[in-house]
C-alpha cells in the first residue's frame, strides 16, 4: 500500500475537522475525494502533505510513518485550487522551481522542464510570465511544476475550481489521462459529483470530518451507506434516515391509476423546475410531505407549479446499510 | 459641455500646488546652489568649476566623502536588514498596538534628541559605563569602548540605527500583512524550506518597498548634519557638516565650496536613486508589483 492514514484526527482550537480518518491509496490508483464545502477535504490534504500538523493519528508512505516529517522531506506534493504560480518567475523557472532547490544539474534540470512544456501541451512558453497565461494554462503549468518533481503521492485540491465549466470539463479528462500515463497516485478533491466520478479510479466520501464510506464510484452511487451519503451523490428521493428510492426507480405520473396498484407506492408532488440535459426532459420536484426536491427525468413537458405523482414499486425502496444517528453516536 | 474641457484639465490643475511648491523650493534652492558653486566671474580667467577643483584639492575633503558614505550606507543597510528581521518576528506574533508603540515612539523623538541621548547614554563619561563600572564589569569608565566621537562613525550609526529601524519596521510591516501565505505552501510542498519562502514568496514582495525606504534613508543620513555634528569627531568629517561649518563661517569666502559640496552630495544621492529604482524596473519586480 502506498499510502495509509490512520485515525488520523484534526483539531482547531477545540473544533474536531477530521474525527479517525482512515484512507488508503495504492500505486498508481487515483482517489477521488468528495464532499460539501467546509467537511475537512483541503484540511485532510494538507495534513497528508505535511502542511498542517495533525493533532493525532498516523500517516504511512510504503508503511513508514512520516507523521513527523516536515512537508519538504515527503514523497508527496501538493497542488491548489488557484494556480499560485510565483508571478516574478517565467513558465520555465515555476516548472523546475522544485528541482532547483533539490540541488538539480543544470542541464537535466532544462531537459525535464522542456519534457513538462511539452506533456503540458505549452511549448515555446518557457520565457512567458504567469500573467500572459490564461486561468487554463496557469493550471497546467502548476500541474507541470507539481508532476516534475515525479512525487510518489500528488494530493489535487480541486484544481479546477477556478476554470469555468467548458473549460474545466476538457482538462479534466487531459489531466486523468496525463496522471495515468505517469503512473502518478493521487488523491483528487472535488465537491463536484459528476469530476470525482469521471477523476476518480475510486472514490471516498467525506462529510464532517469523516470518511463514510469508500468504494467504486458505481457502487457508491448505487448502494449509497447512509443518507447522508445518498444526499450528497446518489440520486434520487431520500424517504427518511433508513429509506431511499433511486431516480431510475421512480416514474411521474398525472393520474392515480398505478397508485391503487399492489406493491407501488406514490408522493405527490409539485414541479419546481424544467430544463433539457443530455436531450433528456428533466423536471425537479418538490414532495411537501418529505420535505425534499429530487430531480429526475420525464417522458413529457411537465409546467412549473404543476401537480404530480412520483411513483415507485415497493421492492425497489433501498434500505441503508449504516443508520445515520448510529454514525454519529459513534 | 464647457465641464468637459475643464475635467480634461483637472488632473493637471490638481497635482498645479503641489507643482509650484517643488518648483520653487526643490528645483528653484538646487538650481541656486548649483549657480552659487560656479565662478562666474570669468573676467579673472578661472575656470567656471574652480570651486570644484578647489574642493578636491581641500584637506580633509575625500577622508570626509568616504565617511559620508560609510556611514550611510552601513546605517542604511544595517536598518533595513534588522528592521526586516523584526518585522519578520513581529508580524504573527506581537499585536498591532504593541508594535505601533515600539515603532512609533524612538520616530517621535527629534534626530538631535537623539543623539544628545546617545551622549548621554553611550559616551565613556555615559551612564551605561558608569553603570558598568559600578558593578565592576569594567575597571573604570575610560575602559568603556569610545562609542561617541570616534573616528569611524560608530556612535552616529548607532544612534541612526535606533531612529531608522522603527522607520523599516513600519514601512516592512504592511507588506508582511498583505502577503499572501499560500505561497508559503507552494515551497514548502516543492521541497522549500524557510530559506526559500522567504527568497521566494517575502523578498519579492519587500524589495521595491525596501529600495524605496533605503533611498530615503541614504539621502536623509548622508546629508543630515545635526547628529555627524553632534557625535562625530574633527577629523574625518561627514562632509554634510563640512558643507554647514563653511557656510556658517564668519568669512563667505567659503560659501562657494560649501555650494560646490551640496550640489556634489545632491548628485550622488540622485546617482544612487536613479541606479536602484534602475534595479527594481525589470519586468520581474514590476509584476509582482502590479499583482
Amino acid at each position: 500500500m502506498l499510502l495509509q492514514t490512520v485515525n488520523l484526527i484534526k483539531k482547531f482550537d477545540h473544533r474536531v475537522v477530521l474525527g479517525r480518518v482512515n484512507i488508503n491509496l495504492w500505486d498508481g490508483e487515483i482517489l477521488s475525494l468528495i464532499g460539501p464545502s467546509g467537511s475537512g477535504k483541503t484540511t485532510l490534504l494538507k495534513c497528508i502533505a505535511g502542511l498542517e500538523p495533525v493533532s493525532g493519528g498516523n500517516i504511512l508512505v510504503r508503511e513508514k510513518d512520516v507523521t513527523g516529517q516536515k512537508a519538504n522531506q515527503r514523497p508527496v506534493v501538493m497542488m491548489f485550487q488557484q494556480p499560485l504560480l510565483f508571478p516574478h518567475l517565467t513558465v520555465m523557472e515555476n516548472i523546475i522551481y522544485g528541482l532547483k532547490i533539490r540541488g538539480t544539474e543544470k542541464k537535466t534540470m532544462m531537459a525535464a522542464g522542456e519534457e513538462m512544456l511539452q506533456k503540458i501541451e505549452l511549448p515555446g512558453y518557457t520565457r512567458r510570465y504567469p500573467f500572459e497565461l490564461s486561468g487554463g494554462q496557469q493550471q497546467r503549468v502548476a500541474l507541470a511544476r507539481a508532476l516534475i518533481m515525479k512525487p510518489q503521492i500528488l494530493l489535487l485540491d480541486e484544481p479546477f475550481a477556478s476554470l469555468d465549466p467548458e473549460l474545466r470539463s476538457s482538462i479534466r479528462n487531459w489531466v486523468r489521462r496525463l496522471l495515468k500515463r505517469e503512473e502518478v497516485a493521487a488523491i483528487f478533491v472535488t465537491h463536484d459529483r459528476e469530476e470525482a466520478m469521471i477523476m476518480g479510479d475510486r472514490l471516498a466520501v467525506m462529510i464532517r470530518g469523516r470518511i463514510l464510506q469508500e468504494g467504486s464510484p458505481f457502487e457508491v452511487y448505487k448502494k449509497p451507506a447512509n443518507r447522508d451519503v445518498a444526499e450528497l451523490f446518489s440520486d434520487g428521493l431520500v424517504l427518511d434516515d433508513r429509506r431511499f428510492v433511486p431516480v431510475d426507480a421512480i416514474t411521474v405520473s398525472d393520474s392515480e391509476q398505478q397508485v391503487n396498484k399492489d406493491g407501488f407506492l406514490a408522493f405527490k408532488g409539485r414541479v419546481a423546475a424544467n430544463w433539457i440535459k443530455a436531450g433528456h426532459h428533466m423536471i425537479r420536484v418538490e414532495v411537501p410531505e418529505l420535505g425534499r426536491e429530487v430531480s429526475l427525468p420525464a417522458s413529457k413537458t411537465y409546467s412549473v407549479a404543476e401537480e404530480v405523482l412520483l411513483v415507485f414499486p415497493r421492492d425497489r425502496v433501498y434500505i441503508f446499510p449504516q443508520n445515520n444517528l448510529e454514525m454519529e453516536m459513534e | 459641455m464647457r465641464s468637459l474641457g475643464l475635467n480634461n484639465h483637472k488632473p493637471y490643475l490638481l497635482v498645479l500646488p503641489a507643482l509650484i511648491f517643488f518648483s520653487l523650493f526643490v528645483l528653484y534652492g538646487i538650481g541656486t546652489v548649483f549657480a552659487e558653486s560656479l565662478n562666474l566671474s570669468l573676467n579673472t580667467g578661472s575656470s567656471i568649476v574652480k570651486y570644484y577643483i578647489e574642493l578636491a584639492e581641500k584637506p580633509g575633503f575625500w577622508s570626509g566623502l568616504i565617511l559620508s558614505l560609510q556611514v550611510s550606507a552601513a546605517a542604511t543597510l544595517l536598518s533595513i536588514i534588522i528592521g526586516v528581521y523584526l518585522a519578520r518576528q513581529f508580524y504573527r506574533r506581537v499585536p498591532d498596538s504593541i508594535w505601533h508603540a515600539l515603532a512609533w515612539l524612538p520616530m517621535l523623538i527629534p534626530h538631535f534628541a537623539a543623539g544628545y541621548l546617545a551622549v548621554l547614554l553611550l559616551s565613556q563619561s555615559g551612564w551605561f559605563s558608569g553603570l558598568l563600572a559600578q558593578v565592576t564589569l569594567i575597571q573604570e569608565t575610560s575602559r568603556f569602548p569610545v562609542l561617541v566621537n570616534d573616528k569611524n562613525g560608530l556612535g552616529i550609526i548607532v544612534t541612526y540605527l535606533w531612529k531608522e529601524i522603527p522607520f523599516v519596521l513600519l514601512m516592512s510591516m504592511p507588506v508582511y500583512r498583505r502577503m499572501d501565505w499560500r505561497y508559503e505552501d507552494v515551497v514548502r510542498t516543492l521541497g522549500g524550506g524557510q530559506w526559500q519562502v522567504f527568497k521566494t514568496v517575502e523578498w519579492p514582495a519587500l524589495l521595491p518597498v525596501l529600495v524605496e525606504t533605503g533611498i530615503i534613508l541614504f539621502a536623509f543620513i548622508f546629508s543630515a548634519f545635526e547628529l555627524p555634528y553632534l557625535l562625530g569627531v574633527t577629523y574625518p568629517k561627514m562632509i554634510s557638516v563640512m558643507a554647514y561649518q563653511w557656510f556658517y563661517e564668519g568669512s563667505w569666502s567659503n560659501r562657494p565650496l560649501a555650494m560646490a559640496l551640496m550640489t556634489v552630495s545632491t548628485v550622488m544621492v540622485l546617482i544612487v536613486a536613479v541606479v536602484l529604482l534602475g534595479l527594481i524596473q525589470g519586468k520581474r519586480y514590476r509584476m509582482m508589483r502590479g499583482r
